[in-house]
C-alpha cells in the first residue's frame, strides 16, 4: 500500500475502520523503534524520536487537530502527573532495579521525551480516542486506548510493563474526558516520565 | 470529525479505576518501577567472564562497605557497573541476622564460573555470586520471613529466561518476574549464594557453559558503563523540531472544548 493510500484509509469516515487503521499504524512504529533502538545512545534517540514524529503524523493523518488548552486542563494534568508518580511509590515495594533511564545528554533525553509524549497523546487521547468513542461509546474508548498504550511499550520493555502501563493508561484517558482535550494528559505523561530521571 | 467533549462522569470513573488499577499493579510488583516508560533506552552489550569470540569481556563485579544503621543492616543496593547492571541485589533495612560485634557489613557481587552444570536448559550469560557478610568476614543470613531481591539481566534479546540458584549440589528454579526490561529478571530471594539466568528451549548465539569447572576468583577489574553520547547535531535536531511542533501546535490550534 502507498503512502497516499494509507493516509486515504485514515481520514476513513468509518470510525472503526479508522481507529483499526490507527492501531496498526501504532503496533509498526512500536515495531521499528525496538528494532532501531539498537544498544547504543545514538540510536536510541534517533528510534524515540523517530516514533514520536511517527505518531504525530498518524494523528494529524486520523483528522485529530490541535487545540489551545484551558489553564485549567494544565493544572488538572499535572495534579495528575503527581498521583500517577507517587501511587506506585507509595504503593509499591520499596526495592528498585535499575533499568538505565537516564541517558545523557539530559537535554536530548528531555527532547526526545517531550516528542515521544506528544506523539502517543495526540495519537492514543486524541485520533484514537475520538475514533472509537463514534464507533461504540466511551467505555469502549477508554479501554482501547488503554490496551494500545500498555502494548506498544512491550518491544521495547517487555510483558512485565504491561500491568502497569494499562492502568497508568485509564488514568490518561480519564483525564482526557474530564477536560475534553489533550493537554491534562499530555502533561500528566510528561510529568511521570520526566520524574523517572529523578527517581 | 467530531471532537470527544468533556464527560466529567466517564473522566471520573477512568481515572479512579486506573489509580486503584495501578496501585494494585505496583503492590504486586517484585522491584518499584516508574509508572510509564518513556524513556530512552540505551542497553550496553553484555559482558562475559569468559567471551566467546566477538562478544565483550571484563564482566564487573562489585563490592560496598556499609556501616549499621541504628544497630540494624542498612537499607542495601548492589549492583554491576555495566548499563544496565548485569546483577542487582536489592535489600529493605533489618533484613539481615547480625552476630554480636557487627560494626558495618559488606556487600559483593561477582561474576564465577558456573559451580555445576544444568541439567535442562543452559545458562545464559554469566553466573553471579552474591555475598553479605560482616567487617569480621562472616557471611550474614536474612532475618526469617524476609527477602532479598536478586535482579540479573541476560545477555541482549534473551527474553526467555528463568532465575535458577545453585543449592550446593544442583540448580534450583526460582520464582522469577521481569525486572523492567525483556531481558532483565527479577526474583524475591530466601538466601544468598549463585544464581543465574537459565533458559531452555530456542537457542541464541551466545556459549553454553555446561562443563562443570572449579571456583575461581571473580574478574577484578570493573569497567565503568560505555554509552555513547549522541552527536551535537542530533541534539540541535531535535531541539529545532520540538520548536516547530510547539510552534504548529501554537499557530493551528483553536481552543479546548
Amino acid at each position: 500500500m502507498t503512502a497516499r493510500a494509507a493516509f486515504a484509509a485514515l481520514r476513513s469516515p468509518s470510525p472503526a475502520l479508522r481507529a483499526a487503521w490507527l492501531c496498526s499504524g501504532l503496533a509498526a512504529a512500536a515495531l521499528a523503534r525496538a528494532a532501531i533502538n539498537g544498544s547504543g545512545a545514538t540510536s536510541a534517540f534517533l528510534a524515540g524520536s523517530g516514533f514520536g514524529f511517527a505518531l504525530l503524523w498518524l494523528a494529524l493523518g486520523g483528522g485529530w487537530r490541535p487545540t489551545l488548552p484551558r489553564p485549567g486542563s494544565l493544572v488538572i494534568g499535572l495534579l495528575g502527573g503527581i498521583l500517577l508518580v507517587g501511587v506506585p511509590l507509595v504503593a509499591g515495594p520499596s526495592t528498585r532495579a535499575l533499568t538505565a533511564m537516564r541517558p545523557e545528554p539530559f537535554v536530548a533525553w528531555l527532547v526526545v521525551t517531550i516528542l515521544v509524549v506528544c506523539g502517543e497523546e495526540v495519537l492514543l487521547r486524541g485520533a484514537l480516542i475520538e475514533a472509537v468513542q463514534q464507533a461504540s461509546g466511551p467505555v469502549a474508548a477508554v479501554l482501547v486506548s488503554s490496551v494500545a498504550f500498555a502494548l506498544m511499550h512491550v518491544p521495547l520493555y517487555g510483558w512485565g510493563v504491561v500491568p502497569i502501563d494499562l492502568a497508568a493508561g485509564a488514568c490518561l484517558a480519564g483525564l482526557r474526558y474530564l477536560t475534553g482535550g489533550v493537554a491534562a494528559p499530555a502533561v500528566a505523561h510528561l510529568l511521570a516520565d520526566l520524574a523517572t530521571w529523578w527517581l | 470529525m467530531v471532537a470527544v467533549r468533556r464527560q466529567p462522569r466517564a473522566g471520573w470513573v477512568a481515572l479512579a479505576a486506573g489509580l486503584l488499577a495501578l496501585a494494585a499493579a505496583a503492590r504486586l510488583s517484585p522491584t518499584w518501577h516508574p509508572p510509564l516508560f518513556d524513556g530512552i533506552v540505551v542497553e550496553d552489550p553484555y559482558k562475559y567472564l569468559e567471551p566467546p569470540p566477538g562478544k565483550p569481556g571484563n564482566a564487573t563485579s562489585v563490592s560496598d562497605t556499609l556501616a549499621l544503621d541504628q544497630g540494624v543492616s542498612p537499607q542495601l543496593y548492589s549492583g554491576t557497573l555495566e548499563n544496565p547492571p548485569q546483577a542487582q541485589m536489592i535489600a529493605d533495612r533489618d533484613a539481615f541476622q547480625l552476630p554480636s560485634g557487627t560494626t558495618s557489613i559488606k556487600a559483593s557481587i561477582a561474576p564465577i564460573k558456573p559451580p555445576a552444570p544444568v541439567t535442562d536448559g543452559r545458562i545464559s550469560g554469566n553466573v553471579y555470586e552474591f555475598k553479605v557478610a560482616n567487617q569480621a568476614g562472616t557471611d550474614l543470613a536474612l532475618v526469617p520471613g524476609t527477602t532479598i531481591t536478586i535482579v540479573l539481566r541476560a545477555p541482549n534479546g534473551v527474553t526467555n529466561g528463568t532465575i535458577v540458584h545453585f543449592n550446593g549440589t544442583t540448580w534450583d528454579k526460582v520464582p522469577t518476574d521481569n525486572g523492567g526490561l525483556p531481558d532483565l529478571y527479577a526474583t524475591n530471594a530466601t538466601q544468598l549464594g549463585d544464581y543465574a539466568v537459565l533458559v531452555t528451549g530456542a537457542q541464541t548465539p551466545e556459549p553454553s557453559f555446561l562443563t562443570p569447572v572449579p571456583l575461581s576468583s571473580p574478574s577484578p577489574t570493573p569497567t565503568p558503563s560505555s554509552g555513547g553520547g549522541p552527536t551535537p547535531w542530533l541534539v540541535i535536531g531535535l531541539v529545532a523540531a520540538a520548536i516547530l511542533v510547539g510552534v504548529l501546535w501554537r499557530t493551528l490550534g483553536d481552543r479546548e472544548p
